[in-house]
């Protein structure tokens, strides 16, 4: 009788240790998830879901990209005499060329009748250098670009870019190129997409209720130096908000996780922005009050990303 | 009233699951790292790191040349423009198993070297010795093994051909490897973009690779990134919350101390000296001790790692040297910029580097300088009355130099450094050194 008295209340004893052994174990498992990388990316990811950001699956793995460099004069550009059908004239370093007969495309496929234009010498110089990037390309615009390591230039020095009317009709393109295209270091390990969407989101870039419509590995202008120009392999973000028509474009660094940002003079006063409209025009219908909106909070940004990180690259572009 | 025989052995069965149960639990618990870490972690967070990569002992602690021998054992030195093959090659052999090691030769100078230049071979050079245990570490071993290793022989042609070198003492070790891929691992040598005919050789107890023509050497330019002097005292000094960090500035430097224990220099060209009393010196520790320690160092002040390597030890001091690497080639500057050491004296740990840093690489002004042959220079040196016994090593390397006209940007030109009298100088100021 005693025994089983004692065994009864062992019992219970044992139960309720178990019990608190358990809850502290599953406590312990929790902390654990917080603090590995992963899962803080995990963590990050569903804060910006809170905050109403929309997003497709974003991948984690990781690949290699160099430093590479290239050189823009435009002497390439001068041989406009194996051109036949247009006329054309050097501005700025870019060949901007009007075709004698327009070209008809089907404006939701434009890449079908302008992938076999582009590759023929006597219609683009080097044209066999340039793809097709849809992700750039808009109703207006259809946008090729260089490629550098089997990844696309997301700079204008590095693209052509044809104008399409709304009847579908393509009167003339704007090409930048870039000669002697050349790794300058050895290949390294780069950050996952994952990672730099989430950087930006905590650098304060990507605001409230708005969408990512795509993130692509490319490369972009870093700095230019007297012996050439130095591009970096860059994670391209396209946030669209849901309340206007506004694509932006956010780069960063593939290397560092650093934001990469451009100086720009608008209306006599130097601010900072990444807007569409200045990196890539293609697509940008600038809204005034948007921008300087935005200005503003990559402003705030710019002061998080730098206490994030001690180093912080100044893009020029 | 009486229990049924199936109650008693319930009973008995549920106290003993409930007992065992709360053992297991409390085993795992006390046993989890996560209890530790996660205090560990908190510290680490707030940390400001320079480069938002982490890196561990494996990215820092690598072969910097890599050397195939064929059947004919003609020696070339590998290297390919955009891939970093000797992380690819560490890569793929910390995927095999060493499961077991045992000494083939020691002491024996010719046969040290007939394994250097082993036919179908390929040899992975450390920049100077390190200790087995460290070898485990970066490669993802667990081999019983103390000795040191600088040099590491893999046969091409045959399984379990894995051979550690020590050049100080002519030891061999052979070691026995499951899990070999040598295709894939062959594969990954085709196509090297660079090759030069080398040959190994000793040169005072050192396997030193002679380049047997004049060879053109790629010239380099860095846009360099000078780190704050707050980055380093926050890292630093202010890395536990009760540290009130004193700043007293002075005619050529800027001294931030936390009160007693610990104190950083910073002068006005950037080079920079911390000292750390907390820190016992390491007198008799072993040569593992000493590069991890130099290595947790390292990586507590937050210098960027990417082309930071191991580059060797020296017992004067503890003296751990690590260096910036471009393209496996070791960078020198007079004011040892780029190169952190950690070293030890009677009553802490005293380590030197600067604020400086190689940051984005730049096309350069001249492509290529060429350089004589490994003989050559050396009969040069002999030739203006230089002791050969006094050169210990001779290898290329990169002086770093300031571009003209530009703060920030800085040239890289190769030449061959010959270490004479345990210093570091390029070939041509050998001479004047006396």
């Amino acid at each position: 009788m005693n025994f089983k008295r004692i065994e009864l209340m062992f019992i219970v004893v044992f139960a309720v240790l178990d019990a608190f052994l358990f809850a502290s174990f599953w406590q312990n498992q929790a902390g654990i998830h917080t603090t590995t990388n992963s899962n803080r990316n995990a963590t990050i990811l569903k804060e910006m879901r809170n905050d109403q950001i929309t997003f497709e699956p974003l991948s984690n793995s990781k690949s290699k990209g160099y430093y590479a460099s290239a050189n823009n004069n435009s002497n390439d550009l001068r041989n406009m005499k194996q051109l036949v059908g247009q006329s054309s004239h050097l501005v700025d370093g870019k060949l901007v060329s009007t075709l004698d007969t327009p070209l008809q495309v089907d404006r939701s496929h434009p890449s079908k009748v302008l992938n076999n234009f582009v590759k023929i010498s006597s219609n683009i110089i080097h044209g066999t250098e340039y793809e097709y990037n849809g992700s750039l390309s808009t109703d207006d615009q259809v946008v090729y670009t260089q490629m550098i390591d089997d990844r696309p230039v997301y700079s204008h020095q590095g693209q052509l870019i044809f104008d399409v009317n709304g009847q579908g009709v393509v009167n003339g393109y704007t090409q930048g190129y870039l000669a002697n295209i050349e790794p300058l270091r050895e290949s390294d390990e780069l950050i996952s997409q994952t990672r730099a969407v989430t950087w930006l989101y905590q650098y304060n870039e990507i605001p409230n209720d708005s969408r990512i419509e795509w993130a692509n590995l490319g490369y972009t202008r870093l700095l230019s130096s007297d012996n050439g120009l130095v591009y970096v392999p860059t994670w391209v973000v396209a946030i669209k908000s849901k309340s206007s028509q506004n694509i932006q474009l956010k780069r960063i660094n593939a290397f560092t996780g650093v934001m990469l940002k451009r100086v720009t003079q608008q209306s006599g006063e130097t601010t900072t922005s990444d807007t569409l409209g200045n990196e890539d025009t293609s697509s940008s219908t600038a809204n005034k009050s948007e921008s300087t909106t935005q200005s503003n909070k990559t402003a705030s940004g710019q002061s998080s990303a730098s206490s994030a990180s001690s180093s912080s690259n100044t893009a020029e572009e | 009233m009486k229990d049924s025989k199936l109650r008693v052995i319930l009973r008995h069965t549920v106290l003993t699951i409930l007992a065992l149960l709360s053992m297991a639990l409390s085993w795992i618990i006390w046993t989890n790292p996560a209890r530790y870490e996660r205090s560990h972690q908190q510290v680490s967070s707030e940390k400001v790191q320079s480069s938002q990569v982490s890196h561990d002992m494996s990215d820092v602690i690598l072969p910097t040349q890599l050397i195939r021998t064929d059947s004919d054992q003609k020696q070339t030195l590998l290297a390919k423009s955009q891939v970093n093959l000797n992380q690819v090659v560490t890569d793929k052999v910390a995927k095999w198993k060493f499961e077991s090691v045992r000494m083939v030769s020691k002491g024996n100078k010719e046969r040290y070297l007939d394994y250097a230049r082993e036919a179908n071979s390929l040899l992975l050079k450390y920049p100077s010795n390190i200790a087995g245990g460290v070898l485990n570490e970066v490669l993802d071993q667990k081999l019983d093994f103390s000795s040191e290793v600088g040099r590491i022989v893999i046969s091409l042609d045959k399984n379990n051909g894995v051979y550690l070198l020590n050049d100080k003492n002519y030891g061999v070790y052979q070691v026995q490897v499951s899990g070999q891929d040598l295709s894939s691992l062959k594969e990954s040598l085709t196509g090297s973009k660079r090759s030069v005919d080398v040959k190994e050789s000793i040169l005072n107890h050192n396997l030193i690779t002679e380049y047997q023509d004049s060879y053109q050497v790629p010239n380099y330019s860095y846009v360099i990134n000078k780190q704050s002097n707050g980055m380093f005292s926050s890292n630093l000094l202010a890395n536990d919350d009760s540290a009130t960090v004193t700043t007293k500035k002075e005619k050529d430097s800027t001294i931030y101390s936390d009160g007693n224990r610990k104190q950083l220099t910073i002068n006005k060209d950037g080079t920079a000296r911390f000292e750390d009393y907390t820190r016992k010196g390491t007198d008799g520790n072993s040569l593992r001790a000493h590069i991890e320690n130099g290595f947790y160092q390292l990586r507590e002040m937050g210098v960027p790692m990417d082309n930071m390597r191991f580059f060797n030890y020296t017992d004067r001091h503890d003296e751990v040297v690590f260096r910036s690497y471009v393209e496996g080639y070791p960078i020198f500057n007079d004011n040892d910029y780029g190169t952190v050491t950690v070293s030890h004296n009677n009553s802490g740990r005293v380590t030197d580097f600067s604020l400086y840093g190689l940051e984005i690489p730049v096309p350069a002004d001249k492509k290529e300088t060429e350089l004589p042959s490994t003989k050559m220079v050396l009969s040069q040196l002999e030739a203006t009355g230089i002791n050969s016994d006094d050169i210990s090593d001779i290898q290329i390397g990169y002086q770093w130099t300031s571009a003209k006209g530009s703060g920030s940007t800085i040239n890289l030109t190769p030449t061959w450094y010959v270490n004479y009298k345990n210093n570091w100088y390029p070939y041509d100021q050998v001479s004047t050194q006396g």
